[in-house]
């Protein structure tokens, strides 16, 4: 996908559902992943036009955005403390739980495995699936592609492990 | 990802490929991002070709005003049909100080409303609760059951649209120098202390006035209800002014937005907010943009007829699709444009609903009121 680049506004259609994803996989609830999803594309606007797609895919410029801003989001003592809180299975508000599908509560038991994850394995198994090569991961995470790969599947094994002993798995 | 899958890797891949915002907040960040960014490109070339013209006391005499805090831009007088009265914002109150000129079309044709309310923010005007499905295409007005109050003739305000200098200027009056790319659409962007501005003229289309985006730094500054925020606007000389509504706030997701309206004219409101600014749920302000205070000049302008409202509504609605019963209207004021001048000018919303696939939508059209031979 180097090469041209896209208009913004495509961009941010094919990606806000991802950044949100990912964001929402960093910090503790909806509303702080809204925030830092607001933030992210509101940095990116700004930077867009000194965006370069030679020197990086939307995805990988725009992932890196949101990992700084997540950084930025957690670094704060009180959104640690509320992630803390979070962590701590604090039961999150939900629209209407006794609505929710099998489905959607053992996915929801996921994210709550991927969020207590230490930060980097966190942060490998985001980007990951959220769409981004070994090389792109490495490439934001300042490490080589091995390196984010060993990574990687470090976290695979604990969330593997947690899940079993949530039953998850 | 071509690796062999394990069903963990699957869930989450289903887990990352389902976890999306809630529904409108893609929207709802979108007009945040339209506010600043491009629906002006069409325009630039052409504001940027308008000759300039002499401003009174120059430019370095418009830094030292808007250093101190006062008009931006002195006012020229035009027109020579009629007399018209000139003011800055700050220095009367909407409609209770209006002196209007007595001419039947004080600046002569004024251009016709352009706003697509499809690309418009979200209107800052009180609307009637009604479900959130805008309708953007072409409708078949059946009747128009409401009619908005106006008076017999109303107050048109015309500005001089801002030059790329002046934007300049403004910035140097604060401190701030050009920064990087401008934006599509913007006149400047600038980088001062703890801070960026970019500066836009008038955008018909979307029927917003000159502004002034402004995109604090870190450390961000807090915001704990709309007198900071107000303070934090004050700071570059965008504050709320007189004509300025009382703040109202919605909160969104994690955030705040806080906005006033400026009232044009007794009772009439600026169909957008004319000063805004996002807060976070830290309490740090994002973002926050305010009219850049033009000097103004008003005169009154006779108001269309109600049947020719009404048929203007009809037509209006395209002729064609879903039948629609105009059930409510309002009467706002929107910004048009010829170029050099930016003007506020009365129109009528109507808005009426229809369900079509189970789904309510609401349709709203936006009609200008100036009498149709004082339009261009």
């Amino acid at each position: 996908m180097q090469g041209a680049k896209p208009p913004f506004d495509d961009v941010y259609r094919d990606f806000l559902g991802r950044i949100y994803a990912y964001v929402r996989a960093q910090v503790g609830s909806q509303a702080d992943a809204e925030d830092v999803t607001s933030m992210v594309f509101i940095k990116a606007w700004e930077a867009y036009p000194r965006y370069e797609p030679q020197g990086a895919t939307p995805a990988s410029w725009l992932f890196r955005i949101a990992r700084n801003a997540a950084l930025d989001h957690l670094r704060s003592a009180a959104r640690k403390e509320r992630l803390a809180r979070a962590v701590a299975n604090e039961p999150e508000a939900l629209d209407d739980p006794a609505q929710m599908a099998a489905e959607r509560i053992q996915q929801q038991a996921l994210l709550r495995l991927v969020e207590r994850l230490p930060e980097r394995q966190r942060e490998a198994v985001s980007l990951r699936h959220s769409g981004l090569s070994f090389a792109e991961v490495g490439a934001i995470l300042g490490s080589t592609e091995d390196a984010a790969k060993m990574l990687y599947h470090r976290a695979l094994r604990v969330l593997r492990e947690a899940a079993a002993a949530q039953e998850l798995g | 990802m071509s690796e062999p899958r394990d069903p963990l890797e699957e869930r989450l891949d289903r887990l990352f490929a389902t976890t999306r915002p809630r529904r409108g907040f893609e929207d709802e960040l979108w007009a945040r991002l339209e506010v600043r960014r491009g629906l002006w490109a069409r325009l630039t070339d052409r504001l940027r070709s308008v000759q300039l013209v002499p401003v009174l006391g120059g430019l370095a005499a418009l830094v030292v005003v808007v250093l101190a805090g006062g008009l931006l831009l002195n006012s020229v007088a035009h027109g020579s049909r009629a007399s018209t009265s000139s003011y800055s914002g700050g220095t009367r109150g909407g409609a209770a100080g209006a002196q209007s000129a007595d001419s039947s079309a004080g600046f002569g044709r004024v251009p016709r409303p352009v706003v697509r309310l499809s690309d418009a923010p979200q209107p800052a005007v009180t609307l009637p609760a009604a479900p959130k499905a805008a309708y953007a295409g072409s409708v078949t007005v059946t009747a128009v059951t409401a009619s908005a109050p106006l008076p017999a003739r109303l107050p048109v305000t015309r500005y001089r649209e801002l030059t790329a200098p002046q934007a300049d200027a403004f910035a140097a009056g604060l401190g701030a120098r050009p920064s990087g790319p401008v934006p599509p659409g913007a006149l400047g962007r600038y980088a001062g202390a703890n801070f960026t501005l970019t500066i836009y003229p008038s955008d018909p289309g979307q029927g917003i006035e000159p502004r002034v985006v402004i995109t604090p730094g870190s450390p961000a500054p807090q915001a704990a209800g709309p007198d900071d925020v107000k303070a934090y606007l004050g700071r570059f000389a965008v504050a709320p002014d007189a004509t300025a509504t009382a703040p109202v706030t919605d909160r969104a997701g994690g955030q705040e937005v806080v906005r006033w309206t400026r009232l044009v004219s007794a009772g009439v409101s600026e169909l957008n907010a004319s000063w805004e600014a996002t807060v976070g749920s830290d309490l740090s302000i994002l973002v926050a943009d305010g009219a850049l205070p033009l000097a103004r000049e008003v005169a009154d302008y006779a108001v269309a007829s109600s049947q020719q409202l009404v048929a203007l509504a009809k037509a209006a609605g395209g002729g064609s699709g879903p039948a629609v019963v105009l059930d409510t209207a309002q009467a706002v004021y929107v910004v048009a444009s010829d170029g050099a001048y930016g003007y506020f000018e009365p129109a009528v919303l109507y808005t009426g609903h229809f369900t079509q696939g189970g789904v309510t939508y609401e349709k709203r059209i936006l009609v200008p009121a100036v009498a149709p031979q004082d339009l261009r």
